[in-house]
């Protein structure tokens, strides 16, 4: 009766660790990161504003250059520490976009040449970067803050927007990219 | 059988709030001091206080004078933030979330905290001309107001607009489906 006693006490003890280790873990795991790879619907779909900028050979480029394509635009600067955590797989991504022809333009707000061309090349980054020096075209489009993406459907509308970084290559946000893509 | 009966209530009682878990401060260190984060309420946020000299190399670094650079640091009691939605506690609706409404208390008396238009007047004062640096000084602070959906978030400067050094409680607010609501930080200090 006294062994029964004891080991039932011990299970118990056991029984009562694991719960608070099971607490612990789930207190923990509520999670400290703040992407979520998924996009918003934009309401509305408006039609994405034309720009004409400068990319970093000093040609312009339009928006309207990649007309019948899907777009994705990204808002960023080198300062902005969750635009340079994305970058990583912006590049992922933009490999995977060439190959089913979608188009991505990265549009830095404000800044020099030099200086980005320096952090284009320690990122090893080679999707079109455009320089909005005057940020004319940051304050026409709908955004607030930096990183913000949009993603442009073949007829010229805003299908997606995303406020803060992204993992660009995640599958779930490729999906929707591909989905879009075929329709 | 009591023990048993009582160690079964404690583990289930102690799964049960666990699971229930979403209101939530953590206050943390990294290297550079004290950092503040929430997490409830459909809200994610964190803030630590930008030390002085990084502050200013930043600054420094996007076009301002360093006489420039040193008044924003003095003035401005920079804080990095993020904010953004929490999935877990969301329920689907939309996180707003208003400067306007946050407020400094600094012995006891409540402030506005200093956002990008009032940015803009000191920038006049102090003639500043350079677009570059006004440029990168806009949007690194955070925006005024934002409406933050599902896997949104937002990273941003904060300025406090009092000396360094000073000690302050925040007092933060957002709106999770209309829905107001609050949380007040204690013990935050500015960079020095």
């Amino acid at each position: 009766m006294r062994l029964m006693k004891k080991l039932m006490f011990g299970y118990c003890l056991r029984l009562q660790f694991i719960a608070i280790f099971i607490a612990i873990i789930v207190m923990f795991t509520n999670g400290q990161t703040y992407a979520q790879q998924t996009m918003q619907a934009m309401p509305g779909n408006p039609v994405a504003k034309d720009f004409k900028l400068k990319n970093l050979d000093g040609e312009f480029v339009s928006l309207s250059d990649f007309k019948g394509q899907v777009v994705m635009i990204n808002f960023w600067a080198t300062w902005c520490p969750p635009c340079r955590k994305e970058m990583p797989s912006m590049q992922r991504a933009w490999e995977q976009y060439q190959k089913n022809d979608i188009m991505m333009l990265a549009i830095h707000i404000g800044g020099n040449v030099d200086e980005i061309w320096s952090f284009v090349s320690e990122y090893n980054l080679d999707f079109p970067v455009l320089i909005d020096g005057n940020s004319k075209v940051s304050n026409a489009w709908p955004i607030l803050g930096i990183p913000t993406s949009f993603v442009i459907d073949k007829q010229g509308r805003i299908a997606y927007r995303a406020i803060g970084g992204r993992e660009w290559d995640s599958p779930e946000l490729m999906q929707m990219m591909l989905l879009l893509n075929k329709q | 059988m009591m023990i048993i009966i009582r160690v079964f209530v404690i583990s289930i009682t102690l799964l049960m709030l666990s699971s229930h878990v979403r209101a939530q401060t953590i206050n943390t260190t990294d290297s550079e001091g004290p950092v503040f984060r929430w997490q409830g309420d459909g809200l994610k946020f964190e803030t630590a206080a930008r030390p002085a000299v990084k502050a200013l190399a930043f600054y420094m670094g996007r076009g301002f004078s360093a006489d420039t650079a040193k008044i924003l640091v003095n003035e401005g009691c920079i804080f990095r933030s993020a904010i953004g939605s929490d999935k877990k506690t969301t329920g689907g609706k939309p996180v707003s979330v208003d400067l306007n409404d946050w407020r400094v208390i600094v012995n006891g008396e409540q402030k506005k905290i200093r956002k990008r238009d009032d940015w803009d007047a000191v920038l006049d004062r102090l003639n500043v001309k350079s677009g570059a640096a006004r440029i990168a000084f806009k949007w690194s602070l955070f925006p005024p107001k934002q409406i933050f959906l599902l896997g949104d978030y937002n990273w941003g400067l904060l300025s406090f607009a009092l000396p360094p050094l000073t000690r302050f409680d925040l007092k933060i607010v957002w709106r999770l489906g209309g829905k107001k609501q609050t949380q007040t930080f204690k013990g935050l200090e500015c960079g020095s």
